[in-house]
């Protein structure tokens, strides 16, 4: 143990001694400003380990002057206190690091004064035990805080620190009344005495008018709207490593003695006060960051908004009224969020030094040149976002299931909130991965280790948070995920990695074998692993040209998969949900042109997640059985994330570009696997949640809507696509709509249609996805008038794609076949009339692209430019093969596939006797009919190859059309493309449907980030930037405080 | 009673100042008449009438001082505030001064350059 | 407009200040007040001022209660005042070190009245101010007041000489020792003594002597000097940007 008094003493002597110092040496006066931070720093560490360690049991309570508590001024310091410091000292090493190695600002002397001071000051807030000393420190953190930041001493810097100081000014003036009158009442200055003092007081209004004079300087100083205009000019205006300073150690030292103050003080509004203060400002300044040009002030309003999540945790805190073991998990969280904030904030505002432009335009691609930069702006971003596994996820976590469900509107604030996050700081993230910038400057150590300690925080955190909520997480899965995080660290070469993941892969298969059982987990298990490994083998030929991160994500994809299938519990689903959103967010990045479809992705994906998160945060219990819970919402807000990943309309805008743009290599798992697992999702909410509330049909009728409206709309826009894996991508969202509605149907033989075109659809277009990579990597592009005639080329690839769109048709004898034939069985079954109908269209329509993409790819002439192309290499053709065979062998056999899905179901109470059975002729029975698979096989193979000897023999009359013979007489050409035969290939029919396919979705969605970016740019004129109006707002503010928070007249 | 109502009437006019004079040294100016009021209301909370001030010099303060003193608390207080308060006015008065070195101008509408 | 709006806030915002103030009434006796309209209060000194009163002369030997209290009951509170006074200094020294920006004024010559006055005035007032700090546990006044007093007499000279340059070196040494020095001795306290800017390492003297109180009277000279260079450093500071370059 350190004594705390010695912490403040010593570097309190030493600012004074390198007042003399910086007189003779500066060398030496910078050794000696380092020696004293390392010392703060080493003594802080060891309180803290003390505290931890349990070395130290009771808070250490100081008596200056050698005077018992209420006579003489005390040092408190108890275990948030010890941490505090800690936190301090360590920001500020960091800062003064940074600081040194750019060059303190001259004259360097004073400047180290100010800094030490500063930090001081803030570890005064923390440790002091009185009210008045409190104010003291007050001064000491704000006096040093406006020298450093004007120390740039630029218009901008010094109109930051003047708006600071009035400001400032003012808030000092009501605390520094607070306390006066706050000694004049209670004849004490002591907290602690004050507080015994407190519980025996009558507490009269007048005393909560003076607590309120006392919060109201403080909340000032917290920053919450709308009294923060001069914050967020300060943040904008000031020198990046001094708010870094600020933001992560100063304002979080205001905010312990808040929590502290709101303790002791017991005033009874302190709940309301900070529920309103602390949400109002968490989600104003969350929305008006929205359309924020300047990088900084962007970040400031961020920090605002976080501060705001702070104090609302912390009226939760203090609010007597929770269960202790909720008002300790809030702890926790707030512990949690200080820590994950006040690093990833310094650590960003020091990547901000680095980079000359303040405007958000200037950061264009500026992480592709500079790796280590990308490397900590994404985590400090991660982080602050609260992706997993960085702390401010867990966090999140704690705070939201610690929040009473009387407060769930709470809850729902908190996640807006953080989408509204998510948007500005992922459309931050878009610009500065976004082509190829500038190299930028090379002071990164602090900030690097910033985001190492975030990264072990988060580890800690994770384990903390399973120990708390009583989750178990696989350890088979964490020991994967370290390994692939293992993979990034190591690099290795690219085939290397394909190697070590497709072993681990098959390790892993090895290992979870036995949890391949015959329900629907196992299922989906199986379908993950397996088909994993086939795509994963795939991508080998490219895997050179992939980031060296490409594996590691592609793994930690893969196995969160495994941990979702693997849940048996809601919340640990959704912590690999969000693990396998945000690793997959990474992938679709990676493509070149992908970054606007990957912003998107990330909102919608989030977005989806904090639905779910809100709906499992409403649910009575969190393991995944039978749950008695009545009203729509619970399942609407759980179901609305898993429709999100199976990019259900309206909710699909993300998936043509995510797909489209996404890694070649990386999309056909996209798409054959990570939306089944939205179909896994919504099965359990179907099995669980939907099937016991009395307005469950109703609900089932409107999802089974939104599935074949999907699959009738996609089918529509796949149909009318230039763009190869765009076409794709409508095409897999349209067929994952036919999978909604067969789970919709619920009755057994919809959910066999259902499970049955899970894996049906994963082989297709897998398949089709994986053939496209291998075009695409042999051609150079996926627009689709550059192709055609490629059958000379790619024989096999030809085959596969042929027999994958047979299947995807739907057309005997292939596996398709079988689905659809389930499926209108059931849907018939059910008498929906109308959905059966537009089913039957949509199933039509998909005909039209399938054609489409056999005739442009394959047929007709072959360009000019693909002359040369080749076979697909051998890993794509390879994995083409196998899922070729698996098409053609289940469309002979469907019982290779339908037995194992009646197992399944037979598990799930309800879904037994799916009403499906087999016999010798006929094959596969039920009610409706029947189809014998292997006699449609052979009879239909028997056709096609009597067909291609007869067009053998007869095509000598056939005659070659030249390349970019136009197709329809009549048009007239506008531009290259129109020549090509394939361009527009249903033009006519477009011109029919035109007002079906008018982009009426995403002009909706688009309108909605719009409207809010232009409302939240007007609102923002509030901050008018005149000192005045400023200064008019505090008072205003604090008159209403006043007013409505004193309780009784 | 008019103690109380004068000092905060000083507090506000240095407020007033701080809310409406379009000139920064007008307003640092305000800060300090504020400062000068908060001290003298602690001042006059620490008062009490009909005694004498706390500094023992006469043997017949020893005995029952308590009885014979006003609260030299506030005394105490007030001292440290009005150093932080001069300490203020010594930062804003060299930020203004910098202020005033760039533009040449001390009024407020010149510094709205950080906004929105 | 913007005025009236601003006076009515200001109006409503002095409303409840004066309700505050109001609930305490003035000039009463309030440790009785409190004692009143408190219930179960066992202890003893519930109001801390009481013990400071009753107890200050046992404990400290310094007639002066106030700086009894200021330096040593107190005493942390002070020596952040002490920091937070170098702090202003420093930043603004800090800030105007490279201010060359300011136009030259063409300074009047001092009248000379001024100038006799002040070079008489000049050691008067510094032996004033070191009076004052010196007696500080006695008389009112101490450390701050004295420093300021000092602080005076340079403004006076700057004022009527061109010529005249405190050493900022000087200064700066001076200031920075005095700091040390307050931090030492209730370091010596945190070793010898009962605690940090405890007051049992010397012995407290006899009630209303120059020698008594113990560290008290050390505390405030070495306050005293502080203040006084820093003050003074301070205005030179000042001084110096409106000079001609």
């Amino acid at each position: 143990m350190v004594n705390p008094i010695l912490i403040i003493a010593i570097t309190l002597a030493s600012a004074f001694f390198i007042g003399i110092l910086q007189v003779y040496s500066k060398l030496w006066a910078k050794v000696f400003f380092f020696l004293v931070l390392i010392f703060d720093f080493v003594a802080a560490g060891a309180n803290f380990y003390g505290f931890l360690s349990g070395k130290i049991t009771s808070p250490i309570l100081v008596k200056i002057g050698g005077f018992p508590p209420p006579i003489g001024i005390n040092l408190f310091v108890g275990k948030a206190e010890a941490a505090m410091g800690f936190l301090i000292f360590t920001i500020t090493l960091l800062g003064a690091y940074h600081l040194a190695r750019r060059g303190i600002p001259e004259p360097q002397g004073k400047a180290m004064v100010l800094f030490l001071l500063l930090s001081l000051g803030a570890a005064g807030i923390t440790f002091t035990g009185d009210f008045f000393n409190l104010f003291v420190f007050i001064e000491i953190t704000s006096i040093a805080a406006y020298g450093l930041v004007a120390s740039a001493k630029t218009e901008k810097s010094l109109e930051a620190a003047f708006k600071y100081m009035v400001i400032g000014s003012i808030s000092s003036t009501f605390i520094l009344l607070g306390v006066v009158f706050l000694y004049k009442a209670t004849g004490s200055l002591n907290m602690l005495d004050i507080a015994k003092k407190v519980k025996t007081f009558p507490l009269t209004p007048v005393f909560s008018l003076i607590s309120l004079v006392f919060f109201a300087g403080l909340l000032i100083e917290l920053e919450v709207f709308p009294i923060n205009g001069w914050a967020l000019d300060v943040y904008q205006g000031a020198d990046p490593v001094v708010v870094a300073v600020l933001t992560g150690a100063a304002v979080k030292a205001f905010y312990l003695i808040f929590i502290k103050a709101g303790g002791y003080l017991a005033l009874p509004s302190f709940f309301q006060l900070s529920l309103i203060f602390g949400g109002g400002t968490y989600l104003v300044s969350q929305f008006l960051a929205w359309r924020q040009r300047d990088v900084r002030r962007l970040l400031g309003y961020s920090s605002v908004a976080q501060l705001g999540l702070l104090i609302l945790s912390a009226g939760f805190f203090l609010n007597n009224s929770l269960p202790s073991s909720s008002r300790h998990f809030i702890a926790l969280a707030i512990v949690l969020f200080v820590f994950n904030h006040s690093f990833a904030k310094s650590s960003l505002f020091l990547l901000v030094d680095n980079v000359e432009t303040r405007e958000m335009e200037g950061w264009k691609g500026i992480l592709k040149r500079n790796p280590l930069f990308k490397f900590i702006f994404s985590t400090s971003v991660f982080s602050i976002t609260g992706v997993p596994p960085f702390p401010g996820f867990w966090a999140k976590l704690l705070l939201i299931f610690a929040i009473p469900k009387e407060y769930a509107w709470v809850v729902g604030l908190i996640l807006l909130g953080a989408v509204a996050e998510i948007v500005y700081y992922f459309r931050f993230y878009r610009i500065a991965s976004d082509g190829e910038g500038e190299k930028v400057k090379k002071n990164l150590a602090s900030p690097l280790a910033a985001s190492l300690i975030l990264i072990t925080g988060g580890g800690v955190a994770w384990s903390m948070f399973s120990g708390y909520m009583g989750i178990m997480f696989n350890s088979l899965i964490i020991v994967f995920l370290m390994v692939a995080a293992a993979i990034y660290i190591f690099g290795f070469s690219k085939p290397l990695q394909w190697t070590a993941s497709l072993v681990l892969l098959g390790y892993g298969i090895y290992r979870f074998l036995p949890s391949m059982k015959a329900n629907l987990h196992g299922f989906f298990l199986a379908l993950v692993f397996f088909g994993g490994a086939i795509l994963l083998f795939a991508t080998y030929p490219t895997s050179k040209r992939l980031s060296w991160s490409f594996y590691p994500a592609y793994l930690v994809v893969i196995f969160s998969l495994v941990g979702i299938a693997l849940s048996t519990s809601w919340l640990n689903l959704f912590v690999y949900w969000e693990l396998m959103s945000w690793s997959s967010f990474l992938l679709v990045n990676m493509g070149k042109k992908a970054k606007r479809a990957a912003w998107i992705y990330a909102i919608f994906s989030s977005a989806g997640a904090y639905s779910m998160l809100a709906g499992i945060y409403l649910l009575p219990k969190l393991s995944i059985s039978k749950i008695g819970v009545t009203g729509v919402l619970i399942p609407v807000l759980l179901i609305t994330g898993f429709l999100v990943k199976m990019a259900t309309s309206p909710l699909h805008i993300w998936a043509r570009d995510a797909y489209g743009e996404s890694p070649d290599e990386f999309t056909p798992l996209l798409s054959g696997i990570m939306s089944k697992i939205g179909v896994f999702g919504s099965a359990l909410v179907f099995l669980y949640v939907i099937a016991n509330i009395s307005s469950g049909p109703a609900l089932r009728y409107g999802l089974a809507w939104l599935g074949v409206l999907t699959a009738f709309f996609m089918t529509l826009l796949a149909v009318f696509q230039e763009d190869l894996k765009k076409l794709l991508a409508y095409s897999s969202v349209g067929q994952v709509g036919y999978i909604l509605l067969g789970l919709a149907i619920a009755t057994p033989l919809g959910w066999n249609a259902a499970l049955y075109h899970t894996v049906d659809h994963f082989i297709f277009k897998g398949l089709l996805f994986v053939a496209a990579a291998g075009i695409i990597y042999r051609v150079g592009t996926s627009y689709l008038p550059h192709m055609g005639g490629l059958i000379r080329r790619m024989p096999l690839t030809f085959l596969a794609v042929l027999i994958a769109i047979i299947s995807l048709a739907g057309i005997p004898p292939m596996a398709g076949f079988a689905g659809k034939w389930l499926l209108y069985s059931a849907l018939i079954e059910k008498q929906w009339v109308f959905i059966t109908v537009v089913a039957f269209l949509a199933s039509t329509l998909a005909f039209l692209y399938c054609f489409k993409i056999l005739h442009t790819v394959f047929l007709g002439q072959l360009q000019d430019e693909n002359k040369n192309a080749r076979e697909v290499p051998f890993p794509i053709a390879a994995a083409e093969t196998i899922l070729l065979v698996a098409t053609v062998a289940i469309g002979a056999f469907p019982r290779l596939l339908l037995d194992p899905i009646n197992k399944v179901l037979n598990k799930i109470p309800g879904m037994k006797n799916s009403g499906l059975f087999y016999e010798k002729t006929l094959g596969a029975v039920s009610k409706l009919g029947h189809w014998n698979a292997l006699f449609l096989m052979v009879f239909t193979v028997g056709s096609f190859i009597f067909a291609l000897i007869f067009f053998a023999l007869t095509s000598a009359r056939v005659r070659e059309v030249k390349q970019l013979d136009v197709g329809y007489a009549g048009e007239v050409p506008r531009q290259v493309e129109d020549l090509h035969f394939g361009y527009d290939l249903y033009a006519h029919f477009r011109r029919t449907v035109k007002w079906l396919i008018y982009p009426l979705v995403s002009k909706i969605w688009k309108g909605i980030y719009e409207w809010t970016g232009t409302f939240a740019e007007v609102l923002r004129r509030f901050y008018t930037g005149n000192i005045n109006t400023y200064a008019a707002y505090v008072i205003l503010i604090s008159i209403l405080i006043l007013h409505f928070f004193a309780g009784g007249k | 009673m008019f103690f109380f109502a004068s000092s905060i009437a000083l507090i506000l006019i240095g407020l007033y100042a701080v809310l409406v004079k379009r000139n920064i040294m007008k307003m640092v100016i305000g800060l300090s008449i504020m400062d000068t009021g908060v001290n003298i209301l602690i001042i006059s909370l620490g008062f009490i009438r009909g005694k004498t001030a706390p500094i023992i010099n006469a043997k017949d303060l020893l005995v029952r001082t308590s009885s014979k003193v006003v609260d030299p608390v506030p005394q105490a207080l007030v001292l440290t505030a009005i150093v932080i308060g001069v300490a203020v006015t010594a930062a804003a008065l060299s930020i203004v001064m910098l202020m005033y070195s760039k533009k040449k101008s001390l009024e407020i509408e010149e510094y709205k350059e950080l906004k929105w | 407009m913007r005025k009236w709006i601003a006076i009515t806030f200001l109006l409503i915002l002095g409303f409840f200040m004066l309700r505050i103030a109001g609930a305490f009434p003035f000039g009463e006796n309030t440790w009785k007040v409190a004692r009143q309209y408190v219930k179960n209060v066992t202890e003893e000194k519930w109001w801390v001022a009481e013990h400071y009163v009753d107890k200050g002369i046992k404990e400290n030997r310094g007639s002066n209660l106030v700086t009894s209290i200021v330096v040593n009951y107190r005493g942390f509170d002070t020596l952040g005042e002490v920091t937070v006074l170098f702090l202003a200094a420093t930043a603004l020294a800090f800030l105007l070190s490279s201010c060359t920006c300011f136009r030259k004024y063409e300074r009047i010559e001092a009248s000379l009245i001024l100038k006799t006055a002040s070079d008489t005035l000049y050691p008067l007032l510094i032996l004033f101010g070191a009076y004052i700090f010196i007696h500080g546990h006695l008389t009112p006044g101490g450390g701050f007041q004295g420093g300021t007093v000092i602080a005076s007499a340079v403004m006076l000279m700057l004022l009527a000489h061109f010529s005249f340059h405190p050493n900022h070196e000087v200064l700066s040494v001076t200031e920075g020792l005095a700091g040390i020095v307050f931090a030492a001795i209730g370091l010596a306290g945190l070793i010898w003594g009962r605690s940090f800017l405890a007051n049992n390492i010397l012995p407290l003297g006899h009630w209303n002597r120059l020698f008594s109180a113990g560290v008290i009277p050390l505390i405030y000279i070495a306050i005293g000097f502080k203040v006084g260079s820093e003050l003074s450093g301070l205005i030179t500071d000042m001084f110096k940007v409106t000079k001609e370059e």
